[in-house]
């Protein structure tokens, strides 16, 4: 895969850059992983021609190297939002209602806030990232999904490859969120 | 009378995990210094207990997200010891291909991310990014090659799942490995800038001799994919002697064990590593390390930046000849078969970017891993950083506490801690567990 040129949508849109998807988060730390394990889902199902999936880990600077290389992110996290555990949430990365990351995304005291203020600095588009974060119900270490989050996970497949779909077809966050909606795990954050 | 006060230093920043610096002064003498480790104790040896040895690579390349490819080769090379398993140089070839991209991963993340700042006199990468946007694109630039290369060899950028004894479960594909060729052709400009970067940093002067520690591959490659323990006192350890390398022990104010060498403190890491394999350096990274000053024999530990820039050369310039050697070769996998299959006590050792880390698993007859050791880098090097301290704030303790307090966190930061990585100490014991 190549790493310029625009992506054919369907209706005759382009985006104008691809799309990485990153997974982030650690598999031995319960529902922290739920990241982790969507990206390898997303990946062992295949994507969409345009899309590709990354496993960044705890390195937020993933975000800001796939920016600087003029893609689009999606970003698979767990994240504490206030919806019910399993629930899906989503927004983009410049949103002010951003929510709390389970456990403090950090690279050597690099954390995401940090990044983001860095993305502002250099100028770079964080309008071009998306976080589909899942609420966790256990996030202490050890290995394996909480039942909660186990339960709702083909909605959450589901939902994640309906927004590399969308994000791909050039849509809005606004267009979105009902295809979310409507896999049946989603909320809204903030509604 | 001399000035007495305290300094304490709440979670260092830029440097993985929490730590806290404690000085007391008292009259005008050190009383106390200690870099306490306040990190949780994540029990990670106890995670592999009664595990498979096949899923050891897998769950110890979790334990960081900086050193992981690190973690999988120390944890694969235990596997293979134990289990008398052999890799062909293919197998060898590729997983030092990994290992590169983690080490320019992590050379490039330290030296530009977490102390350029302080060498710019900036309080962090934030202000740093708006008067020099330059210099930290071109670290986001390298992060991401380097991280390519991962991905190329090991289908992910971090947490390797492809790590197997004998052999990989992923083989790169022909032409990613062209494509990542053609990408660190375009990104050697980067790399001089870098160099030329650094070169014009000035570095605090404080030089302590400590005995130096690798693990020295036995082909004569430079350090990284383990082999015979080499210290600077001329003593030379076996990978399944390492006890007798290094002695770990416990202290009070640290959730992480300390280690001692032949006399003393210890140092492992970039800046050893120049002083035990400068002669193993590739061309240009000699050349590199050149420009930076540095040659055999250093003894300050705030070089360990211009090290690690000398070692982001030599593994940018040993993934060049890895990826020609494998495109020259497109033969397969060269998968060495396990032909012990009933366990036994093995040691992997290999060179992550903060020094030498070791694994050592006893595998039952099952293949069920009852045993495990993991010695971390910064474990290694955190005596030493303290009696660096001990060493050099007596000359400094007339200066403002601000400015002690910046020293000491410039001194901690040199080193490149783990801190996450190296709290592991406290053993858990279950009822009726022998373990």
């Amino acid at each position: 895969m190549g790493d310029e040129g625009a992506v054919p949508m369907a209706d005759g849109r382009r985006l104008t850059a691809e799309l990485t998807v990153l997974g982030i988060g650690n598999v031995l730390a319960g529902d922290d992983g739920a990241g982790v394990a969507l990206a390898d889902a997303l990946e062992k199902a295949g994507l969409p021609a345009g899309a590709r999936v990354r496993v960044a880990g705890s390195d937020p600077l993933a975000v800001l190297e796939e920016l600087e290389a003029g893609r689009h992110v999606l970003l698979l996290d767990a994240c504490r939002f206030g919806g019910a555990p399993g629930a899906m949430t989503w927004m983009r990365l410049d949103d002010p209602r951003w929510p709390t990351s389970v456990a403090p995304l950090s690279l050597h005291g690099l954390d995401l806030p940090t990044v983001f203020q860095l993305a502002k600095t250099l100028h770079l588009p964080l309008e071009k990232a998306w976080l589909l974060g899942v609420q966790p119900a256990a996030t202490l270490e050890g290995r394996g999904l909480s039942p909660a989050v186990a339960n709702a996970w083909p909605h959450l497949v589901d939902g994640a490859h309906r927004a590399v779909r969308r994000l791909l077809d050039g849509l809005t966050p606004a267009d979105t969120a009902p295809a979310l909606a409507a896999a049946g795990a989603a909320t809204s954050p903030g509604a | 009378m001399g000035k007495t006060s305290s300094i304490a230093v709440h979670h260092v920043t830029r440097v993985e995990g929490h730590g806290n610096i404690v000085i007391d002064l008292r009259d005008g003498r050190l009383t106390r210094c200690d870099l306490e480790i306040v990190e949780s104790p994540r029990f990670f040896e106890v995670l592999l207990k009664d595990r498979p040895y096949e899923e050891a690579p897998r769950i110890t390349c979790r334990i960081c997200g900086i050193c992981s490819v690190g973690h999988a080769t120390a944890s694969v090379h235990a596997i293979e010891a134990a289990l008398g398993v052999k890799p062909g140089p293919r197998t060898r070839g590729l997983r030092r291909l990994n290992m590169c991209g983690e080490w320019l991963q992590s050379h490039i993340l330290h030296a530009y991310f977490l102390v350029a700042p302080d060498a710019f006199g900036a309080s962090s990468v934030i202000p740093l990014a708006g008067d020099h946007p330059d210099v930290v694109t071109r670290a986001l630039r390298l992060k991401r090659l380097a991280n390519e290369i991962c991905y190329t060899v090991s289908g992910r950028h971090v947490m390797p799942i492809s790590y197997q004894a004998g052999g990989m479960s992923y083989w790169p594909v022909l032409a990613e490995l062209e494509a990542m060729r053609a990408k660190l052709e375009a990104a050697r400009p980067d790399i001089d800038a870098t160099v030329d970067l650094f070169a014009t940093l000035t570095w605090p002067q404080a030089e302590r001799a400590v005995e130096c520690l690798a693990a020295l591959d036995d082909d004569g490659a430079y350090p990284m994919m383990g082999g015979t323990l080499h210290s600077s006192t001329g003593k030379t350890f076996a990978p399944r002697a390492y006890r007798d390398a290094m002695h770990e022990y416990l202290v009070e104010h640290s959730a992480s064990k300390h280690v001692k060498g032949q006399d003393g403190t210890l140092r492992v890491g970039a800046l050893p590593r120049l002083n035990l394999a400068f002669d193993r350096l590739h061309p240009r990274a000699r050349l590199a390390a050149q420009k930076l000053n540095l040659a055999p024999g250093l003894t300050n530990p705030f070089l360990y930046t211009a090290a690690q820039v000398v070692e982001a050369v030599q593994a940018f310039e040993e993934a060049v000849l890895l990826t020609d050697a494998l495109l020259l070769d497109p033969s397969p996998e060269d998968r060495a078969p396990v032909t012990r299959p009933r366990g036994g006590d093995g040691v992997g050792v290999c060179e992550v970017p903060r020094g030498t880390l070791i694994h050592e698993y006893d595998i039952g007859a099952d293949g069920r891993i009852i045993r495990a050791n993991c010695i971390i880098p910064t474990g290694q090097n955190l005596a030493s950083i303290e009696e660096d301290m001990r060493a050099f704030i007596p000359a400094i303790v007339e200066k403002p506490k601000a400015e002690i307090a910046h020293f000491a966190e410039m001194l901690v930061r040199a080193y490149d801690p783990c801190i996450s990585c190296s709290v592991h100490v406290l053993n858990v014991d279950f009822a009726g567990d022998e373990c």
